[in-house]
């Protein structure tokens, strides 16, 4: 009997791994995925689904010439280990693309890009 | 599958579960059986010999893939040849600067610990007890915090903490019953070229025992995994329409396998063993049945061990996507 108790159990087992195994994905960013800002921001700042290494974890900020404006080597927030941010320059209106590549701590790597918009 | 990284993960995860799984057979199983059934001196030395080759060469192994790991991984990372990610930093930053490289670390020093262990001579029973618990703990630890290079090391908050102990736990189960596997196929073979009368009932009484070490294991690998199923739900779509999922289920398969032939051991055949050895059968069938059946249990752990391998590298269920596909999810 016991083992057909351990045996009604099994799908619940499969439901749980299935998703456990997620790679670290964009949650929310700020600014926004594909937002239009009035007013120039300090810095991009990216929120992500897994925690992340900063070691291997960046991001670059192109204006629409394909030049970087941000400030270098982006941070892994210390208190939230899945917030990923990088200072700007002091942006001028236009489209700006940001660029992710992050290594999530079970090594593995996720990359992707989004634009934002400050002023009109 | 050609993916050496994959490689290097299987091979480091069955070597890793033999050295844990040989080490709790020897302490929980075999030991005890020696010195309630006073074995024959020969087998006891036999036994030694051979499970003692088995955790030397399954730690040189494992020594040697969780290398292999960690450079494959490097020039992964860094998008380099294995040279170029070691002269280059990658493969410095990668062992000194991520959970990854922290936990690697951690595991080597353990190994060094377990070596050190099993080098030394006790020169009272009460110090060869000590050494022999040092190497059980040691060894658990070795196989449990591969637990935390994956991917429950990754999840946020304190459901991660809750995430990765259930998955330690997984992986010390999976450890003490598949691991030990060799260890009873090699405990009941040599039972036919012996010439002791108790000789059925020593290989009985180490089925039973270890019949009852894989209870506990079966229990802790369900209950670990209702931890998981607790923490996500509404992926059972995914079970069928990823490759992710196909696998998940194919070792759910492998699992329930397993469980049954355990439980047609433990239920049908150990009562068999105890009339067969009061019928005068010395070459009991039913010890034949228990050892064909661990074989084809550890077959099918391999297969276990495969897709655990391989689902730590691919995209889980959900999330399949292109190369350098962006990964937004713009609520």
């Amino acid at each position: 009997m016991r083992h057909i108790f351990m045996i009604a159990l099994v799908p619940a087992l499969v439901a749980g791994a299935t998703s456990a195994h997620a790679h670290a994905t964009l949650a929310t960013a700020s600014p926004a995925v594909g937002s239009a800002v009035p007013t120039a921001p300090r810095a991009v700042s990216l929120s992500f689904t897994e925690k992340l290494e900063p070691a291997f974890s960046t991001i670059q900020v192109l204006n629409s010439a394909g030049a970087r404006v941000d400030q270098g080597k982006a941070q892994v927030d210390r208190a939230n280990p899945t917030v990923l941010k990088v200072g700007l320059t002091p942006l001028p209106p236009g489209t700006y693309k940001v660029q992710w590549r992050v290594l999530s701590v079970d090594t593995h790597t996720t990359e992707g890009s989004f634009s934002f918009r400050v002023g009109q | 599958m050609g993916d050496p990284l994959v490689v290097a993960r299987i091979t480091h995860l069955i070597a890793s579960a033999l050295v844990a799984g040989t080490i709790l057979f020897v302490h929980f199983v075999a030991e005890p059986v020696f010195r309630q059934k006073s074995a024959p001196p020969a087998l006891v030395a036999w036994f030694g010999a051979r499970t003692a080759s088995l955790v030397w060469v399954s730690l040189a192994v494992a020594l040697a893939s969780g290398t292999a790991w960690l450079l494959i991984l490097a020039a992964k990372i860094g998008g380099q040849s294995i040279a170029d990610a070691l002269t280059t930093d990658t493969a410095s930053v990668l062992l000194t600067e991520t959970t990854f490289g922290l936990i690697w670390q951690v595991r080597l020093v353990l190994a060094a610990l377990l070596t050190a262990g099993l080098l030394l001579r006790a020169r009272t029973p009460a110090g060869a007890r000590l050494l022999g618990w040092f190497a059980v703990i040691v060894s658990a630890c070795l196989v449990g915090s591969l637990a935390f290079v994956g991917h429950a090391g990754a999840t946020p908050g304190s459901a991660g903490t809750l995430h990765a102990a259930a998955d330690c736990l997984h992986a010390i189960a999976a450890g003490a019953w598949l691991g030990g596997l060799p260890a009873l196929v090699l405990f009941i073979r040599p039972q036919r070229s012996m010439s002791n009368d108790d000789d059925p009932m020593i290989a009985a009484d180490a089925v039973r025992r270890f019949s009852t070490l894989g209870i506990a294991a079966v229990g802790t690998l369900v209950a670990s995994g209702a931890v998981n199923a607790w923490f996500l739900a509404g992926s059972i779509d995914a079970l069928i329409q990823t490759d992710y999922g196909r696998l998940l289920s194919a070792k759910l398969a492998l699992f329930l396998a397993m469980v049954c032939l355990a439980a047609v051991n433990r239920l049908r055949l150990m009562p068999r063993v105890a009339a067969d050895n009061s019928s005068a059968d010395r070459d009991s069938h039913a010890i034949r049945a228990i050892r064909r059946h661990a074989l084809i249990e550890l077959a099918l752990g391999l297969g276990v061990f495969i897709i655990v391998g391989i689902l730590g590298t691919i995209p889980p269920g959900g999330h399949v996507h292109e190369p350098g596909h962006d990964h937004l999810h713009t609520d």
